[in-house]
């Protein structure tokens, strides 16, 4: 744990084991693909996302969750057989926006991080929803039942291996 | 412990949020297989382009409108004088046109009657007495002019001299009512004296009414004056009435008086008519 100067006040920011945010985003990248092969609905549960969120929360540096969206959306975006950038783009801004906020709230709370999965869910929906929309001219629903309930069960999830990804902390 | 910079996360989140749009606009691709990327280009330079057009547009008018005619003024009125010159040289050219046409008549008369002595003279002016049918001529003594000789046009009849100067004549009209001229109808041969009347128009007295005058019948000189030889043409019959005891015969003359500017004066007759059988009435016709 270390202390970062940020305005007037001190903020804290956890520091993780080497590699573990690769590690952890490799994992996610192939359960990602390999699941919905026997579950096709798993892949609402946008794992990449969850890694993005958790590392972003946990490190609080923005410029670190950002580069860490970045890299996980584009190879998201490769094994996908997607154009370079379209979860490249949203991962990136999850990625920002998670260390943002972190920086604001207390995000260790079961409960805090539900709502913030949530939310950042759904403004992961919104980009992709957007990108698909006015770049690739894919018209379609910015958020459907069907993606509202892999919000929750995202969510869900993210509260249950959270406290799992938090074992990669260094003391 | 890390102090963090408050504007270089947002700068390098602004920097790698447009380089992943500007990645998948080069990889979409749209319409006729063209890449996202180029469409977006070809939106943002083409307002440049435009207003690049337009711009280049705007200099090139005020240029050709206003700079380059800063000389226009002088070159407009050194064109309009060359211009009112060119006009001047062309209303020469056409009066001289005019004159050589004229002149040209005047030697294929001269050269179609060669045992005629013929004086070429150019009307230099007109009496400006009220009513008097006078001209003046540039010959006179000193080029053998006399008085009472004839003076024709290859028209017809213009009148006799009148008066003599030395450099100078006085041409008096056969249109002018103290004039008169030996003359005969063409066709019937019928002979009488032409004169002048108070308008443009001639009479032609001493015609029986007996005789057959039709309108558009010509009327030549006699010869018989002793001033002007046989055969020149004097008028055209307009109408015909009948008189006590002669006819009223009114001509138009054959020569065009009123626009006469090159006059031919015959010298000297060539030839004595022959005698009438008959009674000559306008024998003594001319003054």
């Amino acid at each position: 744990m270390a202390l970062v100067v940020k305005g007037d006040s001190y903020i804290e920011v956890r520091k993780y084991y080497t590699g573990s945010a690769i590690g952890a985003a490799l994992v996610a990248l192939f359960l990602q693909g390999f699941l919905p092969k026997y579950f096709p609905h798993a892949q609402v549960l946008q794992l990449p996302l969850l890694v993005t969120i958790y590392f972003s929360l946990g490190r609080r540096n923005a410029v670190s969750g950002m580069f860490l969206g970045t890299g996980i959306g584009l190879v998201q975006d490769a094994v996908s057989h997607l154009p370079l950038g379209v979860y490249g783009i949203a991962l990136t801004v999850i990625g920002y926006v998670a260390a943002w906020i972190s920086s604001r709230i207390n995000v260790d709370l079961p409960l805090s991080r539900f709502i913030l999965t949530l939310a950042l869910y759904g403004f992961e929906r919104v980009i992709l929803t957007a990108i698909e929309r006015y770049l690739l001219e894919q018209p379609g629903p910015i958020l459907s039942f069907y993606w509202l309930i892999g919000s929750v069960l995202a969510a869900t999830l993210a509260v249950l291996i959270f406290p799992q990804l938090d074992r990669l902390r260094k003391s | 412990m890390t102090v963090l910079s408050p504007r270089r996360p947002l700068l390098l989140f602004a920097a790698a949020v447009a380089v992943q749009v500007l990645l998948l606009a080069f990889q979409i691709r749209r319409g006729r297989n063209i890449r996202l990327i180029q469409v977006w280009a070809a939106e943002v330079l083409t307002p440049f382009d435009r207003a690049g057009t337009t711009s280049a547009g705007w200099v090139e008018a005020v240029w050709s409108n206003y700079i380059a005619l800063e000389h226009s003024r002088a070159d407009n009125q050194r064109l309009q004088s060359e211009v009112n010159q060119l006009r001047l040289q062309l209303d020469q050219l056409r009066g001289r046109a005019a004159e050589a046409g004229r002149l040209a008549t005047l030697l294929s008369f001269r050269q179609s009657n060669p045992a005629m002595p013929l004086l070429a003279a150019r009307v230099i002016g007109a009496s400006l007495a009220p009513g008097s049918k006078v001209i003046y001529i540039d010959r006179g003594a000193r080029d053998g002019v006399r008085q009472d000789m004839a003076v024709i046009t290859p028209n017809g009849v213009v009148g006799k001299v009148q008066e003599v100067f030395p450099s100078s004549s006085e041409v008096l009209l056969v249109t002018d009512r103290e004039s008169g001229v030996g003359a005969l109808l063409a066709g019937s041969g019928a002979e009488g004296v032409v004169k002048g009347s108070d308008g443009s128009e001639l009479t032609m007295d001493y015609v029986e009414n007996g005789e057959k005058v039709q309108p558009g019948q010509a009327v030549l000189t006699s010869g018989l004056d002793q001033i002007f030889p046989k055969g020149v043409p004097v008028g055209t019959v307009l109408t015909v009435r009948p008189g006590s005891p002669f006819q009223k015969i009114e001509l138009r003359p054959a020569a065009k008086l009123d626009r006469l500017e090159d006059v031919l004066i015959i010298m000297q007759i060539p030839k004595p008519p022959q005698p009438s059988t008959t009674e000559d009435p306008a024998g003594g016709a001319g003054r």
